[in-house]
């Protein structure tokens, strides 16, 4: 009895300590975002994705890591495993590479993409994922381009590094069999020379949207100067660098519905339950500055078509 | 009396003067009256329903057949836009226009113009008829799928453009479509429609018939991309609407070109430029359903839409 007594202050003060320390901060939440590093307008995609997870209530106790790796498939699938490793608990890849390297590390962890062109046709659309991606009718393309000059022949700008690119020429190639235009090719990477003696074959020159061939715009345009060739894009507002037409998806459209599954995936829902998105509400703006420059006049029944001229 | 200047001759008198003038004014009268009867142009105003380049060439083809009937030149000059002939007839003093079935209940209601000749076209039909379309990859099959959807219209004074889109919203038990729909935007002309919706700048379009199967002829592809939701009742088709101050041997004169255009080898040629067969005559109780279709599309000419 003696001896009880004796030890009974002891789990007395355990418990009194337990109730006086504070208690330990709960774990933060981490949205791990996977950006490659030639994303176009990256700041300003997450600074949409960050504003929306605030208003949709995710404010406190959440963390979004955004990396920015090269896209190949090494460096993005270091990246998945880095998040991995720093307790992510959702993953965010931007671009078809981003999510096919994230899906190939087999990580357990919820995965939503962003960025992705026609999701319904990317290498993982029977996978049970959820996203946003977008659509632009590339046959748009070609009909503005006929409309500012005859085109018999154009070379289209991709980066073979990114299947968002692949699938565009691909499609380009079979659009242009069908209006019997020959279409060339033109395959960049991020540290090659520049090869752009094919260009100057071309009547005019499509860009497809991917983050490498963003990332060589200047050079490309220089060379479309050069040869006096209209240029067209389904990049972003790239027309304030000298793109003649663009017709895009708004890539803070996409990175706002982003936030908003990934607010969901955090409340609790089941990525399943989460209907994918393809955004299919395109912008169409013309660089009246640009087409006079290479000696190009867009009609007026086009220009008044705009959603925004740049004169 | 005195007669100033003095450097007139000095028999001049005052009942000289009188009688100058009056012949004077005799002859300002009779130059008066034949301005009226015979104005030295005809100027027809033509609504932008599609490529405007392409549609004043075909349309001076039409004049050039008219003025060579008329003996004075016919001229036509595009509106800018829809809806514009109240104020076109004014500032302009337009003989006459070609105007799409809503605008024309304006111009009946509101300047007392007389439709007098209206196209067949190549299938037989004085009838025009609007589509509501969608990309065949936009997922929107039916009604229930156009909530939030955007939508470009025409024009707020288009009946295929405009008015059937709501109507066909409405008869389908949605009492706002405005609010039901997402974004709306007007166009301005119906190819421009078209083009807004193959490019994904709207999900959904609305635009005359006649100008969708033109646009299909001269790009087959678009076939592959484009599905055809809805289509409304006949309505009629742009009318030629002569002003009543014209001169009623004008009017005649252009009217009987016009319905006998088919009989000779150059009018048939200008025919097969606006795709008809030939002018059949128009009626003011034609665009009695135009009214009531607006009316029933909850649309006020002079308020716009009703929410």
């Amino acid at each position: 009895m003696t001896d009880i007594r004796r030890y009974l202050p002891i789990p007395l003060l355990v418990l009194l300590a337990w109730l006086w320390l504070p208690s330990p901060a709960p774990a933060k939440t981490i949205i791990g975002v996977i950006m490659p590093s030639t994303t176009p307008y990256a700041e300003e995609v997450q600074r949409v994705f960050k504003e929306t997870l605030k208003a949709e209530g995710q404010n406190a106790d959440m963390e979004v890591v955004v990396l920015h790796p090269f896209p190949d498939s090494i460096a993005l699938g270091n990246s998945t495993r880095k998040l991995v490793a720093i307790g992510a608990e959702l993953l965010v890849t931007y671009g078809t590479n981003a999510t096919i390297a994230a899906l190939n590390e087999q990580t357990k962890l919820p995965l939503i993409y962003s960025g992705v062109y026609d999701p319904e046709n990317a290498p993982f659309a029977r996978l049970d994922l959820t996203g946003c991606g977008y659509k632009v009718p590339l046959t748009s393309l070609i009909r503005y381009l006929r409309q500012l000059k005859p085109i018999n022949t154009v070379s289209a700008i991709y980066c073979s590094l990114e299947n968002d690119t692949v699938r565009q020429v691909n499609e380009l190639t079979e659009i242009t069999r069908e209006q019997r235009i020959a279409l060339i090719p033109i395959n960049i990477k991020a540290d090659d020379e520049l090869d752009f003696t094919q260009m100057n074959k071309g009547d005019a020159v499509i860009i497809t949207g991917g983050s490498i061939v963003n990332l060589r715009l200047p050079e490309i345009l220089a060379m479309a100067q050069t040869h006096q060739q209209p240029s067209i894009t389904i990049l972003p507002d790239a027309n304030e660098a000298g793109v003649t037409i663009s017709l895009y998806s708004n890539p803070k459209e996409q990175s706002r519905k982003t936030a908003q599954m990934a607010a969901q995936v955090l409340a609790g829902r089941e990525i399943r339950e989460i209907k994918p998105e393809t955004l299919r509400n395109n912008e169409l703006v013309f660089n009246l500055r640009a087409a006079k420059s290479i000696g190009v006049k867009i009609p007026f029944q086009l220009v008044a078509e705009a959603g925004r001229v740049i004169k | 009396m005195t007669i100033w200047p003095p450097l007139l001759h000095p028999n001049l008198t005052g009942r000289h003067i009188l009688a100058a003038g009056l012949i004077l004014f005799l002859l300002l009268l009779t130059s008066r009256s034949e301005a009226l009867v015979k104005p030295r142009e005809i100027l027809l105003g033509i609504e932008p329903e599609h490529n405007i380049f392409t549609q004043m060439e075909n349309y001076r083809k039409l004049a050039g057949y008219l003025t060579g009937k008329t003996g004075i030149p016919v001229r036509p000059t595009v509106m800018s836009r829809y809806g514009e002939v109240l104020q076109r007839f004014k500032e302009l003093h337009l003989d006459g226009a070609l105007l799409s079935s809503y605008t024309a209940t304006m111009a009946l209601d509101a300047l007392g113009m007389t439709p007098v000749a209206r196209p067949v076209n190549l299938a037989g039909e004085a009838a025009s008829y609007g589509l509501i379309f969608t990309r065949k990859d936009s997922g929107i099959r039916q009604l229930r799928d156009m909530r939030g959807k955007s939508f470009a219209f025409v024009d707020p004074a288009t009946a295929e453009g405009y008015l059937f889109p709501l109507l066909y919203l409405r008869q389908n038990g949605i009492r706002n479509p405005l609010a039901y729909i997402g974004r709306n935007f007007f166009t301005g002309s119906h190819d421009s429609a078209i083009s807004a919706v193959l490019d994904g700048r709207a999900d959904l379009g609305a635009a005359k018939e006649a100008v969708y199967a033109r646009q299909l002829a001269k790009d087959p592809a678009l076939a592959k991309e484009l599905v055809i939701l809805a289509r409304s009742g006949p309505l009629p088709p742009a009318t030629l609407f002569l002003s009543n101050s014209l001169a009623p041997e004008l009017r005649l004169g252009l009217t009987t070109a016009l319905l006998e255009m088919a009989a000779n080898p150059e009018g048939r040629e200008v025919l097969r430029n606006i795709g008809a067969l030939h002018f059949t005559r128009a009626d003011k109780k034609d665009y009695d359903q135009v009214r009531k279709m607006a009316a029933e599309a909850g649309v006020n000419r002079d308020q716009g839409p009703a929410q």
